[in-house]
C-alpha cells in the first residue's frame, strides 16, 4: 500500500510531486474516489491556480468531505500551495469558503511600490517549531521555491510553523496537529524540498 | 522592499535529442546527454532551468514528450520548457508531465496562443521568448524561427504587447552575442524591463559572473540565463557543467536588496 496518497481532483502539479517521491524511493498513488482518500496513510492536496477553481475542482469531484473526514482521523495531511491555501477559512481571492482546518486566511499582497506580483522564486524560510518533524534537517538556512499572489496570514501565532517575508511576514507553512500546509513547491526545491517531503513522508 | 535570491538560470539547448550549444543562433556543437547535464545541475543544486529543442519550430514538429518526460523525472527544480510550441492542448499535455512552465517563441507573434494559454493556465506558467538582432542602424529587432526570420518589431513594443496579453515572463536572447562570453546586451535589457512590469530573463553573451553582476545591477532584469557559460570551459570550450556555489549567488544581490544570508 502506497506510502502516501495525492489528491487527484483534476488541479496541480502531481507529476513532480510523484516524481520527488520517487526520487526517495516513497510509494506514492493518486486517489481521486473518497475510499482511497479514507484508507490513506497520509494525504498530499495539491494545488495551483486560482482559489476558487480548486475549491469548486473539490468539490465538484465530491472529494471535499472525504479530505476533511481524513483530516479527523489525525492522519498526516499536507497541503502544498493553493492546496495550503484551501486548509484555511477563506480567500481575498474568491468568494467560495475554504476547508477550514486552519485558522487563517488567505490575503492578498499589500500594494507596496516595487513589490512584484506574483511572489516568484526562491526565498528563506524561519521555523517558528524547529523541533517539528516537517522541520527536521532543515533548520540551516532552508531557501524554497515559491510561486503565489495570494499570501495565508494566521489567526494565532500557534498555527504559523514557518514565516517568510515578502511585502511583510506572512507563512511560508501553517499547522495545526495533524494538518500541515506549505506555501512553498517542495517537489521544486531540490535538496530542501526532498527533505521536507521524506519528513512528511516518515511522519 | 524584500529582495528575492537573484535568479540565475542555464539554458540548456537540445537538437535531435542531444545537449548542444549554437553560437550565434548557428552552428550547433553537439555537447551529449542532456538528461545527464540535468541530474548534475541538480547535483549543484541549481535554482532553475530552461530547456529549449532549437530545431522543433524549424522542423515543424510536435515537441519531444518523451524527452520532456525524461527532464520532469531529472529535475527537482522549477524547469521551463520551450520549443516547437504552438497549441493550447500542447501546453496542456507538457504542464500535466511536471514542467512548471512552457516557452513561447514564434507563435507567440499573432493569433489569440498567449491569451489563451494565460486565460487557461495563468500567467505564471506562460514564458514568451523575444529574440532580439541589431540592425544595420544599431536599432534591434525581433527574430522568429530560431532566428531566421525577421518581423520588424521594436523588442519593448513585442514586450508591452505581450505583458498586454497575459504573458507571465519574457526570455530576452540577444542573438548577436550569444555564446560570444562579451557581456549582456545591457541596453536592450534596460529598455525592455522598463517597458513591462512582467519579470524578463536576459540570455546572450554572459562569460562570468561579473557579467551577470553588471546585468543584475544596472538593467532592471528579474533573471540571467547563460548556456556556454554554465556547459562550456575554458577557451577550447570543453563540455563541463558548472553552476556557482550559493554563496555567489546571493553575494550577486543588489546592495539594496533586503535578501541576506
Amino acid at each position: 500500500m502506497a506510502q502516501v496518497s495525492i489528491v487527484d481532483y483534476g488541479i496541480g502539479n502531481t507529476g513532480s510531486i510523484r516524481n520527488m517521491l520517487g526520487r526517495l524511493r516513497v510509494e506514492s498513488e493518486l486517489v481521486s474516489e473518497a475510499h482511497g482518500i479514507a484508507a490513506a496513510r497520509r494525504l498530499i492536496l495539491p494545488g495551483i491556480g486560482a482559489f476558487d477553481a480548486c475549491m469548486s475542482a473539490l468539490r465538484r469531484t465530491h472529494l471535499d468531505a472525504p479530505v476533511l473526514e481524513f483530516a479527523r482521523t489525525g492522519r498526516p495531511l499536507l497541503g502544498i500551495c493553493v492546496g495550503m491555501q484551501m486548509l484555511t477559512l477563506d480567500s481575498e481571492e474568491g468568494s467560495l469558503p475554504g476547508l477550514g482546518l486552519i485558522a487563517a486566511h488567505t490575503r492578498r499582497f499589500p500594494d507596496v511600490e516595487g513589490l512584484r506580483i506574483p511572489h516568484m522564486g526562491w526565498n528563506r524560510i524561519v521555523w517558528r517549531d524547529v523541533n517539528h518533524p516537517l522541520a527536521c534537517g532543515l533548520t540551516d538556512e532552508p531557501r524554497f521555491y515559491f510561486v503565489h499572489s495570494y499570501r495565508v496570514l494566521c489567526d494565532t501565532p500557534q498555527s504559523m510553523l514557518a514565516c517568510c517575508s515578502y511585502g511583510g511576514d506572512f507563512a511560508a507553512a501553517v499547522i495545526h496537529e495533524n494538518i500541515a500546509g506549505v506555501q512553498f513547491h517542495p517537489e521544486k526545491s531540490h535538496r530542501f524540498g526532498l527533505r521536507l517531503l521524506g519528513n512528511f513522508a516518515g511522519s | 522592499m524584500s529582495s528575492l535570491r537573484p535568479r540565475l538560470i542555464p539554458c540548456l539547448q537540445v537538437a535531435d535529442g542531444s545537449l548542444c550549444k549554437t553560437r550565434r543562433f548557428k552552428n550547433p556543437i553537439y555537447l551529449g546527454d542532456p538528461i545527464n547535464a540535468v541530474r548534475i545541475f541538480n547535483d549543484l543544486d541549481c535554482d532553475e532551468l530552461i530547456v529549449v529543442d532549437i530545431r522543433a519550430t524549424i522542423e515543424g514538429r510536435e515537441p519531444d514528450y518523451g524527452l520532456i518526460e525524461e527532464f520532469a523525472s531529472e529535475a527537482f527544480m522549477p524547469l521551463a520548457y520551450g520549443g516547437g510550441i504552438d497549441s493550447i492542448e500542447q501546453i496542456r499535455r507538457i504542464l500535466s508531465i511536471g514542467i512548471e512552465k512552457v516557452v513561447i517563441g514564434s507563435a507567440a507573434l499573432e493569433g489569440p496562443l498567449i491569451s489563451e494559454a494565460a486565460a487557461v493556465f495563468g500567467s505564471q506558467s506562460i514564458v514568451v521568448a523575444i529574440d532580439a538582432r541589431k540592425t544595420l542602424f544599431g536599432r534591434r529587432e525581433v527574430y522568429v524561427r530560431s532566428g531566421t526570420q525577421g518581423t520588424g518589431l521594436d523588442p519593448c513594443a513585442y514586450a508591452a504587447d505581450l505583458e498586454q496579453r497575459g504573458a507571465g515572463e519574457l526570455f530576452v536572447q540577444s542573438i548577436d552575442l550569444e555564446s560570444t562570453r562579451a557581456g549582456y546586451d545591457l541596453d536592450l535589457m534596460t529598455r525592455v524591463s522598463r517597458a513591462v512590469r512582467i519579470p524578463v530573463i536576459a540570455c546572450g553573451g554572459a562569460g562570468t559572473l561579473e557579467d551577470i553582476r553588471r546585468l543584475m545591477h544596472s538593467t532592471g532584469v528579474a533573471a540571467a540565463a547563460a548556456g556556454t557559460m554554465f556547459v562550456l570551459h575554458g577557451k577550447h570550450n570543453a563540455p563541463l557543467i558548472s553552476y556557482p556555489r550559493s554563496a555567489e549567488i546571493v553575494s550577486l544581490a543588489r546592495s539594496t536588496g533586503a535578501y541576506s544570508s
